[in-house]
């Protein structure tokens, strides 16, 4: 399922003296099964741009397609279920969403949204809670008596008993432990490999560089980069200029090269440094 | 939200917007007062004239208060349709049951309107100029003499600061929380009366948690910081009255007496 920006440009409070900007002819095709990054400042629009893709906000100006879905400033209301049940939408600080006596209904809050029978929902829950790696003894205590964490993997799991075609994370990992961090970013990787696409908002560079195949860079509600993470941080200056930083391995390659080290491309990710690095440095092989 | 113009401060630094609260506060009280002093035609065209010369001085576009009128509009029309039909006297148009158009019943409606209009224009121009902040502050300077009494003036005060500072905050909060439940298939607003009282449960729960969560942080950061009562400090914003605010007195006073002269 694509996702289309055409010209799309969305106003906050349009038409009083307190309209603000909010996203300024935004253009980009995402395609079906891509794992898709955005990045940017705060208050660059990524927010705002997420919400587009559910139609939780409509088009100024411009239009949307998600899928055979064409959105526009005069949409209704009405109907749009079926976009939102195809778009799982995961918020940041998403474990405030939560809500139900129980974590088993909380997260089959969702699917019986979209008609899914309670019976269905319920199997769908244990496995969703299954698949943010929570064990299925949780299921019967209430959402509130998990820790923060926990929470966090209620309320994705009951995004992802949705059973959305594309997941929209916004932050997913924040305020997480590392390996709270290291198991979400596993668990999206894992969903995108089975073919869901992923679009993510991050702040983590790292993130981008290990997991995202495009990039978005917004900055002051326009779009000013479309491309890969291996282009995008090739141009550490260009980034500093966005208020955007580097990934730590391209951040550790650039100072090799400030010491006289050769690198033709910047490498992204730790296992592409490793590798220029055994050339370089030549040595023994051991196996 | 965009329609409730009450209670929404639009920044600025006119004539208005740098009097003091106290003054405004009081001001805005002591017009609603001697709005009932007008009593016949040209009274109320004196009454109406001033308030049309004051507006301006605050630079705020006069959208604002007509928009501040939305939301009392069905007070209004009641008002004054009321007004009209059961008011007799004067000259009889019209007799149907117990409903009478009369030319003092007409009189009458025309009066209240003008009375409604004036007193939502003037509260409007409080609020659009004076962040509510500072309208808390007036409050607890103009309490202060109640403390006399063991009325506990700073808690009351810091209460409704601390009231007023998480208004925006849940707004937030509720907006956030509303999408976040959309995304999950909820139709706010739409379906049957049990569907959608039910569509309230999955808005409310999160926006006590967390209004819970906020007061519990907010509790422990103030205490963090030394927070006993409200006794013996200082304040960062000092309340002064200036030149403007002994204008605004003479104002107040010459309409006071254009009033009392004016009316039958």
């Amino acid at each position: 399922m694509d996702i289309k920006f055409d010209q799309v440009g969305y106003t906050y409070q349009a038409g009083t003296p307190l309209a603000a900007v909010g996203l300024q002819d935004v253009s980009f095709t995402i395609h079906g099964g891509d794992y898709t990054a955005i990045i940017g400042q705060t208050g660059s629009g990524k927010s705002t741009l997420l919400q587009h893709l559910n139609a939780l906000l409509k088009p100024s100006t411009g239009t949307v397609t998600v899928g055979d879905r064409v959105i526009t400033s005069k949409t209704s209301n009405k109907n749009l279920r079926p976009l939102r049940q195809k778009v799982g939408m995961v918020f940041q600080f998403a474990e405030s969403q939560l809500f139900e006596s129980t974590v088993e209904r909380d997260v089959a809050f969702g699917p019986q949204n979209f008609g899914v029978s309670q019976d269905e929902a319920f199997a769908l829950a244990a496995q969703s809670v299954e698949r943010v790696g929570l064990p299925a003894d949780v299921l019967q205590k209430s959402p509130f008596d998990l820790s923060g964490g926990q929470m966090r993997r209620v309320a994705i799991a009951g995004v992802l008993a949705m059973q959305p075609e594309v997941l929209v994370l916004d932050e997913p990992t924040a305020g997480l432990d590392p390996r709270g961090r290291r198991e979400m970013m596993t668990l999206f990787a894992r969903l995108h490999a089975e073919g869901k696409t992923v679009v993510l908002v991050t702040h983590q560079m790292d993130d981008v560089a290990d997991y995202a195949d495009k990039v978005l860079v917004m900055d002051e509600g326009k779009l000013v980069a479309n491309t890969t993470p291996a282009g995008l941080f090739q141009n550490p200056d260009w980034l500093l200029a966005h208020h955007l930083g580097l990934p730590k391995t391209t951040n550790f390659a650039r100072s090799l090269q400030n010491r006289g080290f050769q690198f033709d491309r910047l490498p992204i990710r730790e296992d592409e440094l490793v590798a220029i690095l055994k050339q370089q440095l030549g040595g023994q092989q051991h196996e | 939200m965009s329609k409730m113009i009450l209670g929404r401060y639009i920044p600025g630094d006119s004539f208005i917007h740098r009097l003091d609260p106290r003054t405004k506060l009081l001001a805005t009280f002591y017009y609603i007062a001697i709005v009932f002093l007008a009593n016949n035609w040209v009274s109320y065209l004196f009454l109406a004239l001033a308030t049309l010369a004051i507006i301006p001085l605050a630079r705020v576009s006069f959208r604002f208060f007509l928009r501040g009128l939305l939301p009392v509009l069905f007070l209004i029309v009641f008002t004054v349709l009321i007004q009209i039909f059961f008011t007799t006297g004067g000259q009889v148009y019209w007799h149907w049951g117990w409903f009478t158009l009369s030319s003092a019943g007409l009189i009458n409606a025309a009066y209240i309107f003008i009375r409604l209009v004036l007193i939502i224009f003037m509260s409007t121009l409080l609020t659009l100029t004076t962040p509510s902040l500072s309208l808390a502050d007036a409050v607890e300077s103009l309490l202060k003499p109640l403390a006399a009494i063991k009325f506990p003036v700073t808690e009351v005060a810091l209460m409704l600061s601390i009231a007023l500072r998480f208004v925006p905050t849940l707004m937030d909060q509720t907006s956030k929380t509303m999408n976040a439940q959309r995304a999950r298939g909820v139709d706010f607003g739409s379906g049957g009366l049990v569907k959608q009282v039910k569509s309230i449960v999955p808005l409310f729960i999160p926006l006590f948690v967390s209004a819970f969560a906020m007061a519990d942080d907010l509790a422990t950061a103030m205490e963090a910081r030394g927070y006993k009562d409200g006794y013996g400090r200082t304040r960062y914003r000092v309340l002064h009255y200036g030149r403007g605010d002994l204008l605004t007195l003479v104002v107040m006073a010459v309409l006071t007496l254009g009033l009392v002269l004016l009316r039958k």
